[in-house]
């Protein structure tokens, strides 16, 4: 049974989003405390790590070593309030990590031509989103919300690319009441137990990023309910649906993408196959689970075998390589049609270039998966 | 695990010499592995009871060539990522989650006995 305070309705994003709200500025007194706490929960200590080293070139007192909480709440914290670091990079270190990681990713592929064309004037497609011409001046994007009440528009950003086309990355933050499970305790006398649940105001994420080449990704954040993940998609599109037409992309099938990187696994050494779950001819399934998460799919020469009697992959947890600068900076655990078939899970915390890096070998593969065929 | 680790326990306790050879080679043969899973050893080393492999691998666990931990076996039956120091901390853990990124709680998992190997 559950019991405790009053449950809040989660408000669905499009209807308590206001395009008139304006966030706070960066300048605005946001506690350090906070601030530290959510890098905490958002970056990896190599991230923080690779800041103070790059402040240390100016102030040879910087420390950079060391566990994470030593890392986060001695090393930042002392070249924040020495002015070493300023605020505002360690935001953009915040933000970069809060729109790329523990996120589903959903991919739509741009039906025609004349869509990609449509999609890559980002100013125009921003101009109809916020409704007005002087949109990034009204907004004052980028927008740094801590503690979103409802739904917020963070930042739009358009990246122009050398042959003439535009990247854009739309960003909004939603603050709403979840019900957070916090212990089980005896109820009555009958031997009953209670699950006590509070509301706490939770800090997500929804990221949209259109790639010139006719790609748009909806990024939400994880839960454990996978209904509930769905919504968040459908939220976004309803949110963006003024300038954003659904009707203009199909989804992006995945399911061809994890055969071939099982085909290719043995010539690449960029990835690791981790579990996958495979479909035969009669749509009846069979799973393949390395024996822990450290192991590769093809570890067992019979497990390796029986995967590539199947012609057919509905999921595929795929493990992506340190790659350096170029890509993931740590390993990178993804899973590949975990929900729906044009969705990848990125599992843990992750760099803009380590996500885009997936986003760039999945369309990659993509292309190569259908040419073969 | 250097090899004069092995070498040394196996002067010291002739009696798990075997074990501990056959032990030496499943690493020679699974570098990179970050644990030892009793279950899987004694599936691996056939003519080795369970009860030598366990006894093998507390000897190297005491001399502090390994280090012993636990870990638990998720939903979707496989060993879940992460480790925990005593069957206590198993007890007192939050929901953590498993190969397939679905969330359990350790209290209701099967609990095993692995080794880790320093890397």
């Amino acid at each position: 049974m559950m019991w405790g305070n009053v449950a809040l309705r989660i408000a669905g994003l499009a209807a308590i989003l206001s395009p008139t709200l304006k966030g706070r500025p960066l300048a605005e007194a946001v506690t350090l405390e906070k601030l530290l706490k959510l890098i905490d929960d958002k970056c990896t200590s190599s991230m923080v790590q690779d800041l103070l080293r790059e402040a240390k070139k100016d102030d040879r007192s910087v420390l950079v070593s060391g566990p994470k909480d030593t890392v986060i709440n001695s090393h930042l914290r002392i070249a924040l309030e020495k002015g070493v670091i300023k605020r505002e990079a360690v935001y953009k270190l915040l933000c970069g990590a809060e729109e790329n990681g523990r996120q589903h990713i959903f991919f739509y592929k741009a039906k025609s031509p004349e869509v990609i064309a449509k999609y890559n004037d980002g100013n125009e497609i921003a101009k109809t989103l916020f409704g007005r011409d002087d949109w990034k001046d009204h907004h004052g994007f980028p927008q740094f919300h801590l503690e979103p009440k409802g739904a917020e528009w963070s930042d739009f950003r358009v990246e122009p690319r050398p042959n003439g086309t535009e990247a854009w990355t739309a960003k909004l933050y939603s603050g709403v009441y979840r019900q957070r499970f916090i212990r089980e305790e005896p109820y009555g006398s009958h031997g009953l137990i209670a699950h006590v649940f509070e509301p706490s105001l939770s800090r997500e994420v929804y990221v949209l990023r259109w790639h010139p080449q006719g790609l748009l990704e909806v990024r939400v954040p994880r839960d454990s309910s996978s209904r509930q993940i769905i919504e968040f998609v459908g939220q976004v599109w309803e949110v963006v649906s003024d300038a954003v037409d659904p009707t203009d992309f199909e989804h992006l099938d995945l399911h061809k993408v994890c055969m071939w990187l099982i085909k290719n696994s043995e010539n690449d050494t960029t990835y690791v196959l981790g579990n996958a779950r495979m479909m035969d001819e009669e749509t009846g399934s069979a799973e393949f689970k390395p024996p822990h998460g450290e192991a590769s799919l093809d570890s067992s020469p019979s497990r390796k075998n029986a995967v590539r009697l199947y012609n057919e992959c509905h999921e595929l947890g795929v493990h992506w390589l340190s790659k350096g600068e170029d890509g993931p900076k740590n390993k990178l655990k993804t899973i590949i049609g975990k929900i729906k078939p044009h969705e990848v899970l990125i599992a843990g915390k992750a760099t803009s270039e380590g996500v885009d890096y997936v986003t760039h070998r999945l369309l990659q593969a993509h292309e190569q998966a259908t040419a073969a065929k | 695990m250097s090899p004069t680790d092995f070498s040394k326990l196996m002067n010291k306790r002739p009696q798990l010499s075997d074990a501990l050879g056959k032990i030496r080679g499943w690493l020679e043969m699974h570098s990179g592995e970050p644990f030892l899973d009793p279950r899987r050893l004694t599936r691996e080393l056939p003519g080795v009871s369970p009860v030598t492999i366990t006894a093998a691998l507390t000897a190297l666990a005491i001399e502090g060539a390994l280090r012993p931990a636990f870990k638990v076996i998720g939903p979707n039956h496989v060993l879940a990522d992460g480790e925990f120091e005593s069957i206590d901390a198993v007890l007192k853990s939050g929901p953590i989650r498993d190969t397939d990124e679905d969330t359990f709680n350790p209290r209701d998992a099967e609990v095993l006995q692995v080794f880790l190997v320093p890397q």
